[in-house]
């Protein structure tokens, strides 16, 4: 009868199992959004260059986007940008901006000085687009396909390697999904 | 003056560094305007606020939280309930933008079941096994008991309990 002394280290094992798979899972800070395969909330800014023209829902319509949601102070936002160039200058898709608790002149001085790889900027600047969106955190960016549905969301800063490997691929499939069906 | 001047050069580092890691808006921006409650309805706020999580700092609950994204949200928490949502459609609004995740106590449901039940089954399977092991000893004890020291022996023992004492 020694085989009930194995039980504790099955489950010890067990255990180690789930916790190697909760670390597996990545940051933790980084919380799934409901809002996937949702459809974008209605919202409706003006712009940040443009003011008399608006920025909202009907814009993202029509065609696979990207939705970068930034901020002039916001740190990771700096590191972030020489990547949303890059994906700008492939020309794939429109990239999105929506500038998050900020004020005009910050946002335009910040990107005028580092490049705008926006199509069109949009202004929020007391964050109730970003609520509505799920945004906790700045640097955000959503994938959006030509229906309006919010196909991925990256939480922090995108990086060359997340660009080339996830968010490049996933534009072109959706691409190729909106050109099957019209 | 020497510990002032090490205050002040400590004050001016502090915000430096603040500074250089800064990742909160302007203070001016971000929520919506204060509304004013009743006093029935700052009850419900300020009970309804612990059940809450701040997304941006974890570990604190929107009661307790600084961060920017909690005084937005606690903001608009107010004027939810000035607007007359009830508790359960400002949990929804929450659950809607930011997943179950933003509640500190997650509803029971196909997700959550085993979060729920899981230390109840443990406590039993605890109780079970502790008690299979018990009675295991004590029948092992009873059946040593009966069978293996003899009168004989016990008497010796007996003999040299005494010789010790003396």
């Amino acid at each position: 009868m020694r085989w009930p002394y194995l039980i504790p280290i099955g489950v010890l094992a067990l255990i180690g199992a789930v916790l190697a798979l909760g670390l597996r899972n990545g940051d933790p800070t980084r919380v799934p959004s409901p809002l996937i395969n949702k459809p974008a909330p209605a919202f409706s800014v003006t712009r940040v260059f443009k003011p008399k023209q608006h920025f909202s829902r009907a814009t993202l319509k029509g065609h696979v986007s990207v939705l970068n949601v930034w901020a002039s102070w916001c740190v990771s936002c700096k590191d972030e940008h020489p990547v949303l160039l890059a994906l700008a200058d492939r020309n794939l898709v429109p990239v999105y901006g929506l500038d998050y608790k900020d004020t005009r002149a910050a946002a335009r001085q910040w990107l005028q000085s580092r490049g705008d790889p926006y199509t069109a900027v949009g202004f929020d600047p007391d964050g109730s687009v970003g609520l509505n969106f799920g945004v906790y955190g700045v640097p955000e960016t959503y994938v959006i396909d030509a229906r309006g549905i919010i196909r991925r969301k990256f939480i922090g800063p995108l990086t060359p390697h997340k660009l080339n490997h996830t968010l490049i691929p996933l534009i072109e499939r959706l691409k190729a999904q909106q050109g099957q069906t019209g | 003056m020497r510990v002032t001047l090490m205050a002040l050069l400590l004050c001016v580092l502090v915000a430096g560094a603040g500074a250089a890691f800064a990742a909160s808006p302007p203070a001016t921006l971000g929520a919506d305007a204060p509304v004013h409650l009743n006093s029935a309805q700052t009850a419900r706020y300020m009970a309804l606020l612990p059940e809450l999580r701040c997304m941006q700092c974890q570990n604190e609950s929107l009661a307790s939280s600084q961060a920017p994204w909690a005084q937005q949200v606690r903001a608009r928490v107010r004027t939810l309930i000035a607007n007359g949502e009830s508790n359960h459609q400002i949990k929804q609004y929450l659950v809607a933008r930011y997943g179950e995740y933003v509640l500190y106590k997650p509803p029971f449901q196909a997700s959550t079941w085993a979060l729920w039940v899981g230390p109840f089954v443990l406590l039993v399977l605890g109780v079970t096994a502790l008690l299979i092991v018990l009675r295991r000893h004590t029948r092992r004890a009873q059946s040593s008991e009966q069978s293996a020291v003899s009168a004989e022996a016990l008497e010796r023992v007996r003999h040299w309990l005494e010789e010790d004492k003396q």
